[in-house]
């Protein structure tokens, strides 16, 4: 990657998540709000970028591999609820430890995709 | 039946260093993941395009401001969102013939439906609460 598209990417994708955090943050219940939390802000700022520089194929590889991560984020979610509920832990631990969680399900997601030949 | 509210007060209780945040870990993210399918290849990059990028951070806030409970609902709230995350690449795939940013706003739009349907099967039924 070069400086230029590295600075791009930071300042698209810095943009976008941000958009997305004052929607959540605007709607009442919070339950509505959260759906903000999962948008596909990582996505919109990458895949334009990946489309022309290495073309469709590789968007289409990425787009099912993203479907490991979407199952593996919502393990991450459903992590986060769990370790939320602990009154003596605090939610930035929550959140962060939940991250092993969406890793560890992500491999194993793109795992079983491999195996059955969908990746 | 509950209906979700424009709440435009909730963004007086930000500040500007949680909107910072929010900004330089979107942004690095962003880039972390182009690093990473540069690194590893679109298999494992593009699992990264999932990553839950914005949720940390608004966790962390929404418990500081609103309270445990709300987190969690919070959280609640982006697990629902997380299948519109899937149906968004779902779209994608399928409408490959389009045009790349028509593909990308329609998958946009695919996201923000199923996300809106989920969450009115799920927690549109409750009543809302009622004022002391």
């Amino acid at each position: 990657m070069t400086l230029t598209e590295i600075i791009f990417r930071f300042l698209v994708g810095g943009a976008l998540v941000s958009l997305f955090a004052v929607i959540g943050q605007v709607f009442k219940p919070r339950t509505f709000g959260g759906l903000f939390g999962a948008a596909p802000s990582v996505a919109l700022a990458t895949l334009g970028f990946t489309h022309d520089k290495h073309g469709t194929e590789y968007v289409l590889t990425e787009c099912r591999s993203m479907i490991a991560g979407a199952l593996a984020f919502t393990v991450y979610g459903a992590a986060c609820v769990v370790l939320s509920k602990r009154e003596n832990f605090p939610e930035w631990l929550a959140a962060g430890a939940s991250w092993l969680a969406w890793g560890t399900a992500a491999a194993a997601s793109i795992g079983v995709m491999r195996l059955t030949g969908i990746l | 039946m509950r209906r979700p509210l424009l709440c435009p007060r909730g963004l007086k209780s930000a500040t500007v260093k949680d909107y910072v945040v929010r900004f330089l870990f979107g942004g690095s993210v962003t880039v972390l993941t182009g690093f990473v399918a540069h690194r590893f290849g679109a298999t494992v990059g593009g699992a990264f395009l999932a990553f839950p990028a914005i949720l940390p951070a608004s966790l962390t806030f929404i418990q500081k401001h609103d309270g445990r409970a709300a987190a969690i609902d919070d959280a609640k709230g982006a697990m629902l969102a997380t299948f519109g995350l899937a149906a968004f690449a779902a779209t994608v795939l399928t409408v490959r013939a389009l045009p790349c940013a028509l593909a990308l706003g329609l998958a946009c739009v695919v996201w923000l439906v199923v996300s809106l349907a989920l969450w009115g099967i799920v927690f549109g039924r409750e009543r809302p609460p009622t004022a002391p």
